[in-house]
This record gives C-alpha cells, sequence and structure tokens, in this order.
C-alpha cells in the first residue's frame, strides 16, 4: 500500500487547491482572460473590397491597362475600377480613401499612385501596371524583331503567340503557418503554468513552516512518498489547466492546435518541464517567500525569453540561443511543426527537449527536496 | 513630513537588504531591454528564403531581383520542409523553392512554349508584408521569362530559328525603351512597418513599468500584517502620511526601472524614442499610476500569494486590453473604444503619436494629465481603503 498514502495525500491537496483562489486565478481565469482579449484583437480591423482609380488617355498603353489587367479582375467582382481625369485628381482621391489606390497612364509611361495604409491593394495596383507594362514592351519587341527579320508581323497571330497561359508560379502546400489564436494560447497557457505548478511542489516548504512536515513524517511515511505525492499534485495541476486552457480556445475561440496525440504528447512533456522547474526551487530555497520570489523570476524570465509576450523568432546571437533554453521555446517549436497537416511524429522531436530539460533541472531538484524533508 | 521621509529612507534599506529583490530592481528591466532589443532591434527589414539545389540562369535572375528589392534580405536554406518551418514559425516572412526544368510541369512549358522554365513554389505566413512580397516576386519571375517567351513568339510567327529569333529581340530590346512604371505614395510618412515595430516595443514599456510598479503592492501587505502600520500609527503618524511615505518610496523604484528599460533600449539598442522628452514624462506618469494601483492592492488584499496572483492577471490583462500587445490602432473599433477604460490605453495611443507620427510633449500631454489623475484617484483610494481596514 506504498501508493495507497501517495495517492491519499495527493487528493487532499488536490481539494485544499480548488478551495484557493489564487491558485484558480493563475491556472485559469487570468490565462484564459488573456487568450480571450488577444484572440478577439487578431481578428483585425474590418476590410473592404479592392476599389483602385484609373486615369486613361486614348494611348493603347491605356487600352492594353484596362482591355488586358483591369477587365479579368472587374469581371469576377473583385475590383471596382473609378475613373479620374487627371494624375491630380487620382491622388487626391487616394489622399481622401476615396479609392484604396491608382493607375495612371500618361504620355506612355505608368504611375502607381500607392496607399501606405493599404499595401495589399498598392500591391495589386504595381502588380496590374508592371504586367501590363510587360506585355506591352513584349509585344513592341517582338514586332520590331520580327520587321527587321524582314517579315510583315501580323498583330493577331503575334498576339497569340505571345498570349501566355498558366503561370510557373504556384502556392507551396501547408505553409499559413502556426495560427495566431494558438500561438497566443499557447504562449498565454504556458507562460501561467510556471505559476500553476508551484502549488504542489512549493507546499512543501509551506508544510515546513506550518510544522505539519515534522509530523508527517512521525507518521509511517517514507520522504519520497511526500515527495511524490506533492509532485503529483503539480502534475495534475499544470496537466488540468492546460487541458482547460487548450479546449476553451479551440472550442471557444477556433484555435486549431494540430494532431491530438502531438499536443498531447507535447503536453505532457511540458508540465513534466514546469514540474522539473519547481522541484529545483523547492530543493534550492529554504522557506516560502523565498520561493514564490524565485518562481516568480523564474517563471518570468522563462517566458519572456521562451516568447510568451513577442515572439523571439526574428532574434539572433545570444538570445536566439537563450531562447532555444526555455520549455517555452520547444512547446511552441512543436506546434509549428504540427502546423500544415503533419501527424504526431513531428513534434517528438521538440517533445524530447522537453524532456531533457525537465530531466536537467527535475533530478537534482527532486534529490534536493528529499534531503531537505528528511533533514 | 519627517515621518515619511524616515519612511522612504527604512523601506529603501530594507529593499537594498534581501538580495532576491535586486532581481526584481535591476536585473527584470535589464533583460527586458536586452529581450526587446534583439526581437526588435533597429533593423526593419523583410527576409525571405529560398531553396535552390540547382540554380540555372532563370533562377539566379530571380534570387538576384529578390535580393535587389529594398530593405529584403535572401536566405538560403537547404531543403523545402526547413524553409516551411522557417516561415511557420515566422523567423522568415515568406520564401520560394525552385523545382528545377526536370521536375516542373506541363504548367512550366506552357508558360513559354516550346521551352521549360523552372516552376516556383511559394510561401508565406497570411500578412500584409507577405503580399508585397508576393507581388515583387511574381514580377521578378514574370521578368525572368518575359525574354524567352518574346522570342518563342518571333521564332514562331516568323518563321525562323530560335537563335535567329534571339538575336532580333536582343537588338529591338536595345533599341526600343521599356514603358516607365513610376511609384508614387498618396500619403506621406504614414506607419511604416519600422515605426510599427518600435510601437510594439513601446507597449511592452508601458506593460513593464506597470506591472514592475505593481509588484510592490507585497511590500505594504507585509507591513500591514506584520503590524508595522498600526504602530506607526499608534507613533501618531496620520494614514496619509503612511500612503505617501510607501507611496513615494514605490514611486521612485518603478521611476528607477522605468529608466533602465528606457536608457537601456536607448544605449545598448540605439532605439529611437522620437521625442524622449515626452516619452520619458508617460513614463514617469504611469509609473505613478502603478504605485497607486500597488498601494490600493497592499491595503485591501489578504494574502501575498493572492496580492501577486491578483496583480500579475491585472497587469497582464490590462496590458492586453490596454494596446501593448498588440497595436491599439489595429483593434476593432468597438473594442478600440473600451481599451481606454486602462491606463495602458491612453499610454499606448500617445506613443503612437510620438513615435509614428512625430508628436512632442505639445501634443500628448493631456494624455500624461489623464495618467498623473488615475495615479492620484488611485492613491486617494488607498487611504480610504488602508483608513477603514485600520478602524
Amino acid at each position: 500500500m506504498k501508493l495507497g498514502l501517495v495517492f491519499a495525500m495527493l487528493a487532499r491537496d488536490l481539494r485544499s487547491r480548488l478551495r484557493d483562489r489564487s491558485a484558480l486565478i493563475l491556472a485559469l481565469v487570468a490565462p484564459a482572460a488573456l487568450i480571450g482579449i488577444l484572440s478577439a484583437l487578431v481578428e483585425g480591423p474590418d476590410t473592404d473590397d479592392i476599389s483602385l482609380g484609373v486615369v486613361s488617355d486614348s494611348s493603347t498603353l491605356a487600352t492594353a491597362l484596362e482591355q488586358g489587367a483591369l477587365t479579368s479582375l472587374t469581371e469576377d467582382g473583385t475590383l471596382a475600377v473609378k475613373e479620374y481625369a487627371d494624375l491630380a485628381a487620382l491622388r487626391k482621391a487616394v489622399r481622401a480613401d476615396k479609392v484604396a489606390a491608382g493607375i495612371a497612364v500618361d504620355d506612355g509611361a505608368l504611375t502607381v499612385v500607392r496607399n501606405p495604409d493599404e499595401t495589399i491593394d498598392s500591391a495589386i495596383a504595381e502588380a496590374l501596371a508592371r504586367s501590363t507594362a510587360r506585355s506591352m514592351d513584349g509585344v513592341g519587341q517582338a514586332a520590331a524583331a520580327i520587321q527587321a527579320l524582314g517579315v510583315t508581323p501580323d498583330p493577331q497571330a503575334l498576339a497569340t503567340a505571345l498570349r501566355t497561359s498558366g503561370s510557373n508560379v504556384s502556392e507551396a502546400e501547408g505553409t499559413e503557418g502556426i495560427d495566431q489564436k494558438t500561438q497566443i494560447a499557447s504562449g498565454m497557457a504556458t507562460f501561467f503554468l510556471f505559476f500553476t505548478v508551484g502549488f504542489g511542489v512549493l507546499g512543501l516548504l509551506q508544510e515546513r513552516r506550518q510544522g505539519t512536515l515534522p509530523r508527517l513524517l512521525a507518521a509511517p511515511v517514507r520522504p519520497w512518498q511526500i515527495v511524490l505525492s506533492k509532485v503529483l499534485v503539480s502534475f495534475v495541476l499544470g496537466l488540468a489547466s492546460m487541458i482547460v486552457l487548450i479546449g476553451f480556445s479551440t472550442w471557444v475561440l477556433g484555435a486549431q492546435w494540430g494532431d491530438p496525440l502531438g499536443v498531447a504528447i507535447l503536453t505532457v512533456c511540458g508540465v513534466t518541464a514546469a514540474v522539473g522547474t519547481v522541484s529545483l526551487v523547492a530543493g534550492l530555497v529554504r522557506n516560502p517567500d523565498q520561493a514564490n520570489a524565485a518562481q516568480s523570476m523564474i517563471a518570468l524570465v522563462l517566458g519572456l525569453l521562451g516568447g510568451s509576450f513577442f515572439s523571439m523568432a526574428r532574434a539572433g546571437g545570444i538570445a536566439a540561443v537563450a531562447s532555444k533554453l526555455t520549455p517555452h521555446y520547444w512547446y511552441g517549436e512543436g506546434l509549428v511543426r504540427l502546423t500544415g497537416g503533419r501527424d504526431w511524429t513531428a513534434a517528438l522531436e521538440p517533445a524530447g527537449y522537453l524532456l531533457l530539460f525537465a530531466a536537467v533541472v527535475g533530478v537534482p531538484g527532486l534529490i534536493l527536496a528529499g534531503k531537505a524533508v528528511r533533514s | 513630513m519627517n515621518a515619511v521621509v524616515a519612511m522612504v529612507r527604512a523601506n529603501l534599506l530594507r529593499l537594498v537588504h534581501e538580495r532576491s529583490n535586486l532581481f526584481f530592481l535591476v536585473i527584470l528591466p535589464m533583460l527586458i531591454v536586452f529581450a526587446l532589443g534583439t526581437a526588435i532591434g533597429g533593423t526593419a527589414s523583410y527576409r525571405v528564403g529560398v531553396v535552390d539545389g540547382a540554380p540555372t540562369e532563370a533562377s539566379t535572375f530571380v534570387r538576384d531581383r529578390m535580393d535587389d528589392v529594398a530593405r529584403v534580405e535572401v536566405v538560403d536554406y537547404d531543403d523545402a520542409a526547413e524553409l516551411r518551418d522557417a516561415v511557420a514559425r515566422r523567423s522568415i516572412d515568406a520564401g520560394w523553392i525552385v523545382d528545377g526544368p526536370a521536375d516542373a510541369s506541363g504548367a512550366s512549358a506552357a508558360v513559354v512554349p516550346g521551352a521549360v522554365v523552372p516552376a516556383y513554389r511559394w510561401l508565406a505566413a497570411p500578412s500584409s508584408d507577405g503580399m508585397d512580397l508576393r507581388t515583387a516576386f511574381d514580377t521578378a519571375v514574370a521578368d525572368s521569362t518575359s525574354l524567352q517567351q518574346v522570342t518563342a513568339g518571333v521564332a514562331q510567327t516568323a518563321g525562323v530559328g530560335a537563335d535567329e529569333a534571339a538575336a532580333a529581340v536582343a537588338a529591338a530590346v536595345e533599341a526600343i525603351p521599356g514603358t516607365e512604371v513610376t511609384l508614387v505614395d498618396a500619403k506621406a510618412g504614414e506607419a511604416t512597418r519600422s515605426s510599427i515595430r518600435a510601437v510594439l516595443a513601446a507597449g511592452q514599456l508601458t506593460l513593464f513599468i506597470f506591472l514592475t510598479s505593481l509588484t510592490g503592492a507585497g511590500y505594504l501587505l507585509i507591513s500591514r500584517q506584520l503590524g508595522v502600520i498600526r504602530r506607526m500609527r499608534a507613533a501618531p503618524v496620520p494614514v496619509s502620511a503612511i500612503i505617501l511615505g510607501e507611496g513615494v518610496t514605490r514611486f521612485l523604484i518603478a521611476c528607477g526601472q522605468a529608466a533602465i528599460i528606457f536608457f537601456g533600449a536607448m544605449v545598448l539598442f540605439g532605439v529611437d524614442w522620437r521625442s524622449p522628452g515626452a516619452v520619458l514624462a508617460l513614463c514617469v506618469a504611469m509609473a505613478l499610476v502603478g504605485t497607486g494601483g500597488a498601494m490600493l492592492l497592499g491595503s485591501l488584499g489578504r494574502s501575498e500569494q493572492q496580492v501577486s496572483a491578483i496583480s500579475l492577471a491585472i497587469s497582464l490583462a490590462m496590458a492586453a486590453l490596454g494596446g501593448s500587445m498588440q497595436p491599439l490602432e489595429f483593434f476593432p473599433d468597438s473594442v478600440r473604444t473600451l481599451a481606454f477604460v486602462t491606463p495602458h490605453a491612453w499610454m499606448n495611443d500617445a506613443l503612437w503619436k510620438i513615435l509614428v507620427d512625430g508628436a512632442g510633449f505639445a501634443e500628448v500631454w493631456p494624455s500624461v494629465a489623464v495618467l498623473v489623475a488615475i495615479g492620484l484617484a488611485l492613491l486617494v483610494a488607498a487611504t480610504v481603503a488602508l483608513r477603514r481596514h485600520l478602524k
């Protein structure tokens, strides 16, 4: 009945934690509220249809623009075109947000009027102008070359020969990247996880201060059983909070975490890493005050470097190395590897690093904590 | 007044004696600067990855053209999976994979009749920047094949061989100037990518000034629990003087932490605050708000654990709602209005005006005034709460 005692202690601790409001705030309320707020924000401002202003004259360039590139887009309704008298009028209209961006034909040249606030529409206008210029130039150059070869160019035949079908650029499959809601939810859930797991192992220090630890030891309970029960409390609390937050973000907010088995493996390993971290804290400090301070410090530093607050993906040098030393980084990396519909095996390498982290900090932590309980 | 000075002195001594405080006072702000500086830094460039196992003339042309685009850096990757992961974790903005002519499908043959050109697969995380990059890329690819297309067309129409057609086209390209495409911006100097990055950094400044000053709540709580405050009352020191003494200490500390972040970002990472005086004024005002909040929480709280949990939760939730994690400008309108119930929104809005619109203190002083008013109101509320508690 060695484990029976462990489970009895575990059950008692879990019951008391459920009544502890600070545990509930840190494990569930705060992260859920933050995930909710931040997810609402990524919906972003409302976008409207693409509208372009055009200034044209009677030149062939204007005809090429209006009958070539513009027609195909206006016909399927993705684009609304408004005509303006001259470049000045078009610029004024863009500045006043009447149209998102514009193209002006003037004396055989094209001017793209961009709007720094409408980057996508501006990019479309630029693309239209460049493709029009390219096909105009192509027709002109081809006609000149044919004439130089001593053949009278037949415009109809030339146009057919130069008309291209299809494109040699395609979208690569499965590159949509990690969905922003999942990124937010995982960042916040892992950040608060390192506070949540403290309510188990760090209870050892509380018991010692209250004098309940020596009394427990007087009963037929071995020190390792006490430590194990506290570790299990941490583990159960951490896992429960992660499961609730993953469920909340998936079903309420529509986050897409990826392959369930992969996420489950990552989460169990992530919680183990967090429990290892607080075990080390429990083994090193002497009283609950120090434990709280040390735990907050570690949670903040790891969260900051691991990218819970802002992405460290673009960091280079020492910061990039430091980031990779945190479990937060590897949890996020695991989710990245699961994107694009990959199966659970994609998460195994990051999960391995999480377990390595757990072993490096957790094993010495548990040995020290065990010693502290005996003394 | 002597009592206030004595309290500030005693508090500061107590603070210096506990070594773990050093972390929150100096190391945490430094670390924030370090993380912010490396994550946001001064460079405002796009990074685009490429996987090209067997470079051809056309694929090298495309690569060089992308490298020439302003603020774009092209980075090589060994395989497609590596590139995909880099885009997925957003360490690069976009990328492309070149499938050599050998693997190119029928689609590429249709682009240039009778010739086989490389096929490209484009990857980008969904964002407005990706769209700009895609336009640049499509233009580069189209340009890389346009000469081949024209040559093929000439060969077909004139009924001559490929080499003869190529020579004639080359001569025609020399002789006929291309159509000029000029780009003009209708609005000057609106939100650019680099200033938005600065705004994101500034949002974190707001978050951490408030967070670090709110941690002061625990100190007032301990003084209360140990009965120090009851004994001081017996001295007799009025409640307002106690709040003032505790408040001044916390305020000085919060200002010190803010200064480390502010100057650290400037000196170590060359962050340009554009109007440093105005930003500093906002920091000091925000430190006052944090101090007020800390005093109120310290007067109301029951246990240290509860106070630290609540202060962490409040700081982060307010920061999220107040535009510290995502610029206010990108909020949906209704949420943006709601955001201004937080002091964070007032500071972040003012920082946006300073960093993006180039405003100075003359334009943002109303925000500073609002923050000071919130800070003072919180201090008054704390005094009332503490007095009630002592009765």
